[in-house]
């Protein structure tokens, strides 16, 4: 019986999400660019401008749908994040993901390691407000690392 | 030293056991209160402070949970729509909650018994509920605004919970594992002290056992020779050793007390005997199964006894038999004999026994109240023969020894008296010797003396047995059937 609801809440959800995420699913392309983007103006405007813009939600270039950008230092604490302006300063270095993943200290693994990377987590969707499967791009910019997640 | 303790007075010695036995008791006891002081002390110690420090963990454990608790209630509200009123409400519950629980761990850390071990853990523990703390707030703000954000979050507080909750056991068990050292140390004292109280009475039995052994065999030894002693003299063995009669004690007293007794028994005992054996007549005294009590030489030698054969104990049996073999009895037959003296003595009698020896015994038979009874024997026949004499004197003739003038009357009055009616007679011979008195005259009253008695001799011997020849006055008379 169990199986046989979910099968049907599975194809209804299918049947009408379907039209509406063609146009909104965003690509790998376009949150690697986003990253670039940030990786710009950081380099041009240095660390602060780049987080006012980055925390500022009518910046267009760093705000696209399901799309936000965050950067964080190599402690764990959150500098900018596009869509939570609650986490800014905020150590969360140790928070982990409703599958008890660490993903902050995943995110800095890459910045400290290979440099870019992609991390899977779970974490709340600013188009649905619902915590949802993400995935984010990082990069290391400078002392601090640079990311954008996006839906999947 | 042996003999001062042998001859203390037995009142003495029983005091000393006593004494002995009251020290071992104290000693037993006393250690038994002293042990059980030392336990309500301990236990105290156990229930005043090292219980009470592990509920005080209990209790904080039971805080710190409650406030993880509020915390999670937070972002369930945060979740779910409640409103910011209320929300802050919460939020201030909680941050108040965490200020409590602070100063909890702070009083705790100023306990005087807080070990080593234990001020460590507090420090692990004291900087990872800083860190609980910090998550803690940081949740609570970012919940006023960002509720998924909160539940996101909650994960990393349960982390730094789990740290605390995790500090918290190891303290509870450090607390845990002193508490079970005392009681350990504590049990471990008590039975120390049980194995000890054990050992403490078994020596004190022993103690006392010995003392109870060696008092009561000094005390009982003796009493037991000086009863053996009285047994001795009181059944007849005067001559018994009675033992040390120079002792100090009441054994001593009891001793020379016998020693006097035996002395005045002897004194007596002699009396008796030289009372006995100088009586005329033989004494024999009979138990109830007819064993010699006491019986003197007289008796013995009366009867051919050698004082031995009559000697306290012999039966009568013995007795008797020992006469038939002398030939000492009377009666049809030995057998008959037997039969008659075995017989019981119910009631005083008085018997005269005709021995075949000849000789005639007068035996009186008194019955005694425990079933024996006493025996006089008298030999009268001596007695019997004068007074046979004193009676053929008085009824015959003294110079030719045939019978007197009363005595032929009277046995005339018998045979007539026997033969009246009968038809049949008797003959009287009555003979007068004529002048005698010219014999007298010419031979002198020797000559007429020697002439009566040869008549009377002539007389009797030419009648028969049973006839009489009686002399009448002066002359001789003959009388004959």
């Amino acid at each position: 019986m169990r199986n046989a609801a979910s099968f049907i809440v599975f194809v209804v959800s299918l049947i009408s999400a379907v039209p509406v995420l063609a146009s909104q699913i965003s690509t790998e392309e376009q949150v690697a660019a986003m990253v670039h983007r940030v990786q710009e103006r950081f380099k041009k405007d240095g660390l602060a401008a780049t987080v006012e813009v980055v925390n500022d939600k009518t910046t267009p270039e760093f705000h696209d749908r399901d799309l936000y950008a965050f950067i964080y230092n190599m402690q764990g604490i959150c500098l900018a994040n596009g869509a939570r302006p609650a986490l800014v300063g905020k150590n969360l270095i140790s928070l982990k993901d409703q599958d008890g993943k660490y993903l902050i200290q995943e995110m800095r693994a890459i910045a400290a390691g290979p440099g870019s990377g992609w991390v899977s987590y779970k974490w709340p969707s600013p188009v649905t407000i619902k915590i949802e499967d993400r995935s984010a791009y990082i990069e290391k910019m400078g002392d601090y690392f640079v990311g954008v997640g996006m839906d999947r | 030293m042996r003999r001062f303790f042998q001859e203390m007075p037995i009142r003495v010695k029983a005091f000393a056991a006593s004494v002995v036995l009251l020290i071992c008791l104290i000693a037993v006891g006393g250690y038994a209160y002293q042990a059980a002081r030392k336990s309500a002390e301990d236990f105290n110690e156990l229930s005043k402070r090292s219980l009470p420090k592990q509920e005080t963990i209990s209790n904080l454990n039971d805080e710190v949970i409650a406030t993880h608790v509020q915390v999670f209630r937070f972002v369930t509200w945060a979740s779910n729509g409640v409103n910011a009123r209320l929300l802050k409400s919460i939020s201030g519950d909680v941050l108040a909650d965490l200020v409590v629980v602070s100063g909890r761990f702070e009083s705790f850390n100023a306990r005087p018994d807080v070990s080593p071990a234990e001020r460590s853990t507090m420090a692990d523990l004291s900087a990872r509920w800083g860190k609980y703390v910090d998550a803690v707030k940081d949740t609570l703000d970012v919940g006023r605004t960002d509720a998924p954000m909160a539940t996101m979050m909650l994960g990393a507080t349960d982390d730094d919970f789990q740290k605390v909750a995790s500090d918290l056991g190891k303290l509870a068990e450090l607390a845990g594992m002193q508490t079970r050292a005392a009681a350990q140390e504590f049990v471990i004292t008590a039975e120390t002290n049980r194995e000890l109280l054990a050992l403490g009475a078994i020596v004190a039995t022993l103690i006392s056992f010995f003392v109870a052994l060696v008092v009561g065999r000094s005390i009982v030894k003796p009493i037991q020779s000086v009863t053996r002693a009285m047994t001795e003299v009181s059944s007849g063995n005067v001559d018994v050793d009675l033992g040390d009669q120079t002792r100090s004690d009441e054994i001593g007293q009891m001793v020379r007390a016998i020693a006097a007794f035996r002395q005045n028994l002897r004194a007596q005992t002699l009396r008796l005997d030289t009372a006995l054996n100088n009586m005329s007549q033989g004494l024999g005294m009979f138990d109830a199964e007819q064993r010699v009590v006491v019986c003197n030489d007289r008796f013995a030698r009366m009867y051919g006894l050698s004082p031995e054969q009559a000697t306290p104990g012999t039966t009568l049996r013995q007795i008797v038999e020992r006469r038939i073999a002398n030939g000492f009895y009377c009666g049809e037959s030995p057998a008959e004999y037997m039969k008659q003296q075995l017989a019981p003595v119910n009631s005083g009698s008085n018997i005269i026994e005709e021995l075949s020896d000849g000789r005639a015994i007068f035996v009186s038979c008194q019955p005694m109240a425990d079933g024996g009874w006493v025996t006089t024997h008298e030999d009268i026949s001596e007695r019997r023969r004068i007074e046979k004499q004193i009676a053929h004197m008085a009824s015959h003739d003294a110079l030719t020894g045939v019978a007197n003038r009363s005595h032929l009357i009277e046995g005339l009055n018998k045979a007539l008296a026997k033969l009246s009616g009968q038809g049949r007679g008797l003959a009287v011979h009555f003979i007068d010797l004529d002048r005698f008195k010219d014999v007298n005259d010419s031979f002198g009253h020797d000559g007429g003396d020697a002439v009566l008695k040869t008549f009377a001799e002539r007389l009797r011997a030419m009648t028969r047995a049973n006839d009489e020849v009686a002399r009448l006055g002066g002359r001789v008379r003959r009388s004959a059937d």
